[in-house]
């Protein structure tokens, strides 16, 4: 028997110990705490985003690999909506399929893209906030951010088609650098109170990026990473009494934003929003794997479900689309029904 | 209730697996976690909150398990994560005696009958290393750096774990 022989029957004995701890662990659902539901939350809405930031390297992109045990495990969600006449579709736009104790919505329309192009760096060093946004021209549009000691960041996007090219001047010579997935080249200052620049293209967006700002090149890679599209902002118009907002709305992904509650004690109720592209979702589930509820409610005119699980200690979610915003929104907490649809009719877009 | 935008096609099937994962698998695991740390659930949701990051990003090796060795995949996981965080947070580490273990294992006083009866009595850093080698096929570096020891002490840790265990699976007659 050769070593390898030999491994595979100690890994087979071990996955064997394994497994008979596992046989004796109870499936009773232990609790979350707010404090676990809201990691769990950031990490199930962006595993990749949530990953992105506790550490690098990341989230790996196996969404390709045939061998996926979800495709032996389950169906696959694309042929369920090919062939079962359990799936809702009344609107070709938009798909809801229940199953395996969730609920996935699809979206199946055409992408509505926003007039122009606007990009945003959602997670600045601290102390920067933005000072001016302008599209120079079609296809170019640059955004600046400045600190106290006037210091500034600045972030210039353009459009890969329309043949803008991006570089920097007066910098040192640059060299190749890789970050994420991404690849591009950094231009460093010519002392050590100058700008750097770094400048790559990211040809999911079909853009090319140039961040310049009197930083080292892992600050820099690390705003970068946290470039994305910059989304409409919304807001609560009437909070219950000792209700805050938790931080300034997060945008975890480049198509939603979030927007945590608080009160005294903890986690209240949370807002999101995403603008769909075509093949992006969203999917709904039961935090203590109870059985989920739906009931069709009408938020401001726009149609949506209310969900609920059989467990009384988990929030209710109330989820409807903006269809001319091409927008998704989800609103969930441990609030009564009447009170949840009403801050959702409470949402309006900041000025 | 946990209502979760999924992103564009590419990474679609990517997220909703994680959180179908998530779903069948969280209960088992917070379980397991809580063994670890009875008196604190705060420290129990830390090493179940660690062990799904784990899941994250070894996802191309998660993906590729079948169904029959997943959940076992994910218990290892979410316990060697519990033993990170306990060996990092204890003011004092137990020593783990493997001169008498492996005496113990040799006279029969285990009680162990099978390997992986064997497995499991083993003093916990060393199974865990062994897990980690063997099922997670991380380096001796990244092991060492995982539980909190010298890449020395896990050499030797997998070196002797794998010695006695392929002794018992001779006297098995499971290996020549």
């Amino acid at each position: 028997m050769t070593d390898r022989e030999v491994d595979e029957r100690l890994q087979r004995a071990l996955l064997d110990a394994l497994r008979d701890e596992w046989e004796e662990t109870p499936a009773d659902e232990t609790p979350l705490s707010a404090r676990q539901q809201r990691r769990m939350q950031a990490m199930l809405r962006d595993p990749n985003g949530y990953c992105r930031k506790k550490s690098r390297p990341v989230w790996k992109r196996a969404a390709r690999t045939a061998a996926s045990f979800f495709l032996v495990c389950t169906v696959s969600l694309t042929l369920l909506l090919a062939v079962s006449p359990g799936i809702r579709a009344e609107v070709l736009r938009w798909a809801r399929e229940v199953r395996d104790g969730g609920v996935f919505y699809r979206f199946a329309g055409e992408d509505m893209e926003p007039d122009g192009l606007r990009y945003t760096i959602v997670k600045l060093p601290d102390g920067y906030v933005k000072t001016d946004d302008r599209t120079e021209e079609r296809g170019f549009f640059r955004v600046s951010y400045r600190n106290d000691l006037g210091q500034e960041i600045v972030l210039s996007c353009a459009d890969s088609a329309k043949g803008v090219v991006l570089e920097p001047e007066g910098r040192g010579p640059a060299e190749d650098v890789a970050f994420t997935h991404l690849t591009g080249r950094l231009y460093p200052a010519l002392d050590p109170s100058g700008t750097s620049a770094l400048v790559w293209e990211d040809q999911e967006e079909q853009a090319w990026f140039m961040i310049e700002a009197p930083v080292d090149r892992e600050t820099l890679e690390d705003m970068a990473i946290w470039v994305f599209p910059e989304l409409p902002r919304y807001r609560l118009s009437e909070l219950p009494a000792g209700v805050v907002p938790w931080e300034t709305p997060m945008q975890e992904s480049p198509s939603s934003v979030h927007l945590m509650y608080v009160d005294e004690n903890d986690y209240f109720f949370s807002l999101s929003w995403s603008y769909m592209r075509q093949g992006s979702g969203m999917g709904v589930f039961s935090s203590s794997g109870g059985e989920l509820h739906s009931k069709d409610v009408t938020v401001n005119g726009m149609s949506g479900q209310y969900y609920w699980s059989d467990d009384p200690g988990e929030s209710v979610c109330v989820v409807w689309v903006d269809e001319e915003e091409n927008l998704m929104f989800t609103l969930d907490g441990m609030v009564s029904k009447a009170e949840l649809l009403r801050l959702a009719a409470g949402v309006v877009p900041v000025d | 209730m946990l209502p979760i935008f999924i992103g564009l096609l590419e990474d679609a099937e990517d997220q909703r697996a994680f959180a179908e994962l998530y779903q069948r698998y969280y209960g088992r695991m917070a379980a397991v976690a809580a063994r670890y740390f009875p008196e604190d659930p705060q420290e129990a949701e830390d090493a179940l909150h660690n062990a799904f990051l784990q899941v994250i990003r070894h996802f191309e090796k998660v993906s590729s398990l079948s169904c029959d060795v997943l959940p076992f995949w994910l218990v290892s996981i979410v316990k060697n994560e519990s033993i990170t965080l306990l060996r990092r947070r204890r003011r004092v580490v137990p020593l783990e005696d493997w001169s008498a273990f492996e005496q113990a294992a040799e006279d029969g006083e285990l009680g162990a009958r099978t390997v992986a009866e064997v497995i499991r009595a083993m003093p916990e850093t060393y199974r865990a290393a062994l897990e980690l080698r063997f099922l997670e096929e991380r380096s001796e570096r990244e092991i060492a750096r995982a539980l909190d020891l010298s890449v020395s002490a896990v050499k030797s840790r997998i070196s002797r774990g794998r010695a006695l265990l392929v002794k018992r699976l001779q006297e098995e007659g499971i290996t020549p």
